[in-house]
């Protein structure tokens, strides 16, 4: 018995012609060694200067890719069939990019310094197209860091004027814009800020009719914008025309950003299949978003549009990044690519763009799952414990004793449906009322059964106890340290965020 | 014309059978391209710019014995049947990178027919058929690459040589109707 390699095409003329050959047990890398020495000329096809394994070259062990297990430690032993796969990849020579001038080689300097930019990057930014759909909180710092940066042209599409509550927070915009059109008002300061940037104006609203003429000529998305419609419109016109949508969303103290693309990983839809139920998730003007969030947020987004033209780093592709301004956190989640998705799946059944306004209002709304706790079975027995007399806080472990003994609970969570979406309690009968929308439900609260809410960490929900208590609710309780507490004490399966 | 990659050796294979898949570069090689090929191929890359577009060659490679026109060494020849564009999966616009599920799909598909995937070609959206260095540092020996200027439509195949210093430039021979 021995380990089996299997040899690709282009390299079967160094070890005579065979598509496979036979070596001595050990790890990936100690394999490939014996085969390189063995077959001397093989070695500057496998391996690179440093020693290490070339990038270019894939390796599967037993059909698994060595980068998810050890690399070239994942051990191989007797009777495993090692299979080398050439990448096939190259590129346009830098050569071939635009020229950078005397002002812009100044300019630049401090990109210039970064061997990972450089001129050949600096000349990749400059040939970069970058669309920033909404030039809003979000659109700002996008365009001011990318204009800045000298990507060669940026796209701005904005329908709206200047109002006086966008100053908060939009910084491309100040007293002298109010009244004047967005996309007037930002390519001015943006083109006083880098006069070698070109500026589009696309001064209209994203629809099915225009996006893919207008997204065709970019080569990287931003979207700065804060409605389900053009969100799902933009990724689906992008998943359509191949492009990368870099992700962005902000309300109240928190945001999200990730970067989906359908040709390499996840698109939007993979995350979220369908929108939330109207009204379900405030807008900015309706929930409210702190000034500077989306000045980090949006920031983030222009990274990453840098490192998509760059060819450099590794993205937020595969990855959602949570930031909470109030606890100062980042919490990063890992995204799949489902392989039924709509638009970008293996057999999509989304192949043009659709009428989004439909999709994003036409939906019902879930049912509520509150009833679930009653129709367990096991649960309906005799509760032992007065549900009138509930504390204010409940543990995690008295909560679950509480359910356990079939305490009819209303088990109300509080979060955004986009934590709901990470990780919820529906399993145990909790349903969704987001803390907006507590104040609607009051009466339904005050008559039903005893209510539990619970947050992430237990704050809002001790927030939300105090209000529901002075509007005069008497048996409700709250979750002490939240999903989170629930999670480490009671039930590790649920997801951690 | 192509440019042989003097090798100093001595012609040892002359007059005996050797391999196709010889490490040794040959004298020259000849790719021969059905013209239905060339015009997906520029169709491909005109749709896809300003990204690079890519794709496997399928297809057969044989060698001709060394005969009075081509001195001792040998000749070969790369017969392309078909071509099988692929999805870029690169993250960047002047990049390409073939997905390597749709690498997996081409072997198998070559076998199918009793051929084998005996190259790959991409696009220059914006700059003339040539290989980069960033094409260089990629290549892998043996396969025919070609490249195409999406602008122009100007087709020209490539090999590695054998010392990865370098592409050398093959014989692109288009043949059908219709040809270039």
């Amino acid at each position: 018995m021995s380990v089996t390699v299997g040899i690709p095409a282009p390299l079967r003329g160094y070890i005579g012609g065979r598509a496979e050959v036979q070596v001595a047990p050990g790890t990936v890398g100690g394999a490939l060694r014996e085969l390189a020495a063995a077959h001397p000329q093989l070695r500057r096809h496998l391996f690179a200067d440093d020693g290490g394994l070339r990038r270019y070259v894939n390796v599967y062990v037993n059909e698994e890719d060595v980068r998810w297990l050890e690399g070239e430690r994942t051990p191989v032993q007797d009777g495993d069939t090692l299979v080398i796969v050439p990448s096939i990849a190259g590129g346009e020579t830098p050569a071939d990019l635009p020229e950078l001038d005397r002002a812009e080689l100044a300019r630049y300097s401090r990109h210039l310094a970064l061997p990972e930019v450089g001129e050949a990057g600096q000349r990749r930014l400059k040939a970069g197209r970058v669309l920033v759909v909404g030039a809003g909180g979000l659109g700002s710092p996008v365009g001011l860091y990318l204009a800045a940066a000298g990507v060669g042209t940026i796209g701005l599409v904005d329908f709206d004027a200047v109002d006086v509550t966008n100053l908060q927070r939009q910084v491309l915009y100040g007293e002298s814009n109010l009244g004047q059109r967005k996309t007037d008002a930002a390519a001015h300061r943006l083109a006083d800020l880098n006069p070698h940037v070109r500026l589009v104006r696309h001064d209209l609203q994203l629809t099915r009719e225009n996006a893919l003429a207008v997204i065709r000529d970019y080569d990287v998305v931003v979207d700065g914008t804060d409605n389900f419609p053009t969100r799902y419109l933009v990724n689906d016109a992008c998943v359509l025309l191949g492009k990368p949508y870099v992700y962005g969303s902000i309300l109240r103290f928190e945001g999200q950003v990730s970067v989906f693309d359908g040709r390499r990983g996840p698109c939007y839809r993979c995350l979220f299949r369908e929108p939330p139920p109207p009204g379900l998730v405030p807008s900015c003007a309706e929930g409210g978003v702190l000034g500077v969030l989306p000045g980090i947020v949006g920031s983030l987004q222009a990274l990453e549009a840098m490192k998509l033209l760059l060819g450099q780093g590794e993205t937020l592709l595969g990855r959602l990044l949570l930031f909470d301004a109030l606890a100062l956190s980042f919490r990063e989640l890992r995204l799949r690519k489902n392989p039924d998705c709509p638009v970008c799946g293996a057999h999509p059944t989304i192949t043009e763009l659709i009428d989004y306004e439909d999709f994003c209002g036409l939906r019902p709304a879930p049912a509520p799952a509150g009833d679930a706790a009653t129709e367990r079975p096991g649960l309906l027995a005799e509760a032992p414990i007065d549900a009138d007399a509930l504390p204010p806080e409940l543990s995690a472990r008295e909560l679950k004793q509480l359910l356990d003994a079939g305490v009819e609970l209303d088990l109300v969570d509080i979060r955004e449906p986009y934590e709901w979406a990470i990780a919820n309690l529906e399993p145990y009968g909790a349903r969704l009322i987001p803390l907006g929308q507590l104040a609607e439900h009051l009466d339904e609260l005050r008559d039903g059964r005893p209510v539990v809410l619970y947050c992430h960490s237990g704050v809002r929900s001790a927030r939300a106890l105090a209000a529901l208590a002075q509007a005069g609710l008497v048996r409700v309780s709250h979750l002490r340290g939240g999903i989170a507490a629930w999670t480490a004490d009671v039930d590790p399966t649920v997801p951690r965020y | 014309m192509p440019e042989s990659r003097p090798t100093g050796e001595a012609p040892e294979a002359a007059g005996s059978p050797r391999s196709p898949r010889s490490p040794r570069s040959p004298a020259s090689r000849r790719v021969h391209l059905p013209s239905a090929a060339l015009a997906a191929i520029r169709r491909q890359a005109g749709a896809a710019a300003p990204a690079e577009c890519c794709g496997a060659l399928i297809g057969l490679l044989t060698e001709r014995p060394p005969s009075s026109s081509s001195g001792p060494l040998t000749c070969e020849e790369m017969r392309v049947a078909r071509v099988r564009p692929a999805r870029n999966v690169a993250p960047s616009p002047t990049r390409y990178e073939v997905a390597p599920e749709e690498i997996a799909a081409a072997e198998v598909e070559a076998a199918e027919i009793g051929l084998e995937v005996v190259g790959y070609y991409h696009s220059h959206p914006a700059s003339p058929p040539v290989p980069s260095p960033t094409d260089l540092e990629a290549a892998w020996p043996w396969y025919s690459y070609l490249i195409v200027d999406a602008r122009t439509g100007e087709l020209r195949a490539w090999r590695l040589a054998e010392d990865r210093s370098a592409f050398v430039e093959d014989d692109l021979r288009v043949f059908g109707d219709g040809g270039a």
